[in-house]
């Protein structure tokens, strides 16, 4: 076995391991991904769990566990992403904690896997609604761990109205610039992103087929073109 | 390659800390699940849940035995009796409820509407203050022992089962039990502390003591006898208030109008 692929594995059974030695023994959500994307085709699976704590009367605190890995179906390439959140809602207002560790970017909606160095990070976001109307500010930052030990970081306040679904329009200022807006729609059968950030513009759709357990991805930037099929079992 | 495997066994071992840190919370949030915090104090007598009926009984003997030796004048036990017989006739009812709660120096303010089907034994509260509530509906569905409830933060229904809903904030109203037991004041030492009249209407300021510290002094008026403010006392100094506006008596209300919620996800917790 090439040195390569040797590790890929070993990284996987430790992941796996680490997974389900956790106090959480069953997992939530199991996915099936098939991913056509930066490395062309790809396969794995992606786990998640979640725990809920009622916080008094209209509030509630979501823990949980998740993440994906896929190997390349032609090479011995391996991306995975891995992190640990923690979400509370209580009355109008939303915070969300995450720490996490990959080799993709943050996943938007489920899985785009765009690779990237090593990494290790941290996502945070707090947000306030009145009734139909609502602002935030989410931000991450980012550890590579490469030669060069860079550092990214992204702020992001934003607005969000509800017409049919949610509608979010964002800044991003950090170690990029741009401006982005999102949708969701009201039953979250359909979600998309759209964003301008460096001069590089880019789409992204996602669609849950209803009381199904498929769900479809496509993304499309300017240097390529992505999409996955996903299965939930 | 070789500083290709550190990176790699430096991600595998942040995802096991990820990982571990994680279940550690999830153990906590387990541990915790026992201790909820109340938000909620509407401040209403009530009966209490009894566990054990043998108990029940003894404390219940006990109780009215010591009703008796109170002195409850005619006047403030027809006024009492006049607001059960009001509120068991009612069917349904439309109603704004302002809730002040004093807190020292300061006071919270809860603004809501609600609808309460005693026939269809469903219930529907809006909140309508503060901001930080403004938009949250709940549906109180007594039939399916189940609590719905759209919030705007998440854009979603999050189901809820009655039975856990009565164990937090709701804790000082049993959502399962009947709401026309709430204005049952029979039970306790009444006085009627003042009376007015105006426009032929007349209103009674009636004290109620639920316990040796606490005091409710409820306002209601004869041309319909339904409380339309219920202020609390605690050690003698006012802890808050409950003001009813704009109420409806019976407006033929149907199903749909206590289900009728946005067309969004939902969520089981």
């Amino acid at each position: 076995m090439p040195d390569g692929r040797r590790t890929s594995s070993l990284i996987l059974c430790v992941i796996l391991l680490g997974l389900l030695a956790s106090p959480a023994m069953a997992f939530e959500a199991e996915d099936l991904p098939l991913v056509f994307g930066t490395h062309g085709w790809q396969g794995g699976l992606s786990l998640s769990q979640e725990r809920i704590k009622h916080l008094g009367f209209l509030g509630y605190e979501i823990t949980g566990v998740g993440g994906y890995f896929l190997q390349d179906l032609f090479s011995e390439h391996v991306s995975s992403w891995f992190a640990g959140h923690k979400e509370v809602f209580v009355g109008n207002v939303g915070y969300t904690l995450e720490f996490f560790v990959g080799n993709t970017e943050r996943p938007l909606f489920s899985i785009f896997t765009n690779s990237v160095d090593p990494h290790i990070g941290a996502y945070g976001e707090v947000k306030r609604v009145y009734g139909d109307y609502g602002h935030g500010l989410s931000g991450m930052a980012q550890l590579f761990m490469n030669a060069m030990g860079e550092i990214e970081y992204c702020i992001s306040p934003y607005v969000q109205f509800t017409r049919q679904g949610v509608w979010r329009i964002s800044a991003s200022l950090g170690s990029s610039f741009g401006l982005g807006l999102s949708y969701l729609e009201s039953g979250e059968t359909l979600q998309f992103d759209i964003t301008l950030v460096n001069d590089e513009f880019s789409f992204y759709v996602l669609l849950s087929v209803p009381e199904q357990p498929i769900k479809f991805g496509a993304g499309w930037t300017e240097q390529r073109m992505q999409a996955f099929l996903r299965y939930t079992f | 390659m070789r500083n290709k495997l550190k990176l790699y066994v430096i991600i595998f071992l942040c995802a096991v800390l990820i990982t571990l840190w994680g279940g550690a919370n999830l153990a906590s949030a387990e541990e915790e699940q026992e201790t909820k915090p109340i938000t909620i104090d509407l401040n209403t007598p009530r009966v209490q849940p009894n566990e054990d009926d043998g108990e029940e009984d003894l404390l219940e003997e006990k109780y009215h035995e010591i009703l008796s030796e109170l002195t409850i004048s005619e006047e403030a036990k027809l006024v009492a009796e006049n607001i059960k017989n009001m509120i068991t006739t009612i069917k349904d009812l439309t109603l704004d409820i302002t809730i002040v709660q004093i807190k020292g120096e300061r006071s919270d303010v809860l603004v809501l509407t609600g609808m309460f089907g005693v026939e269809h034994r469903l219930a529907r509260l809006e909140f309508l203050e503060p901001s930080a509530l403004r938009g949250q509906i709940v549906v109180i569905d007594q039939d399916l022992l189940e609590v719905r409830i759209f919030q705007p933060v998440t854009n979603q229904i999050a189901v809820r089962e009655l039975e856990d809903m009565s164990k937090e904030a709701l804790s000082a109203l049993n959502v399962a039990q009947d709401i026309t037991s709430y204005f049952d004041f029979t039970q306790y030492e009444i006085a009627v502390l003042e009376t007015k009249e105006y426009n032929g209407v007349k209103e009674y300021s009636l004290e109620v003591r639920t316990e040796e510290s606490e005091a409710l002094h409820i306002r209601v008026t004869d041309d319909t006898w339904f409380p339309t403010q219920i202020i609390v006392f605690e050690d003698g100094v006012q802890a808050g208030e409950m003001t009813f506006n704009n109420v409806t008596f019976s407006p033929g209300l149907e199903r749909e109008d206590f289900q009728n919620l946005p067309k969004v996800k939902e969520v089981r917790l």
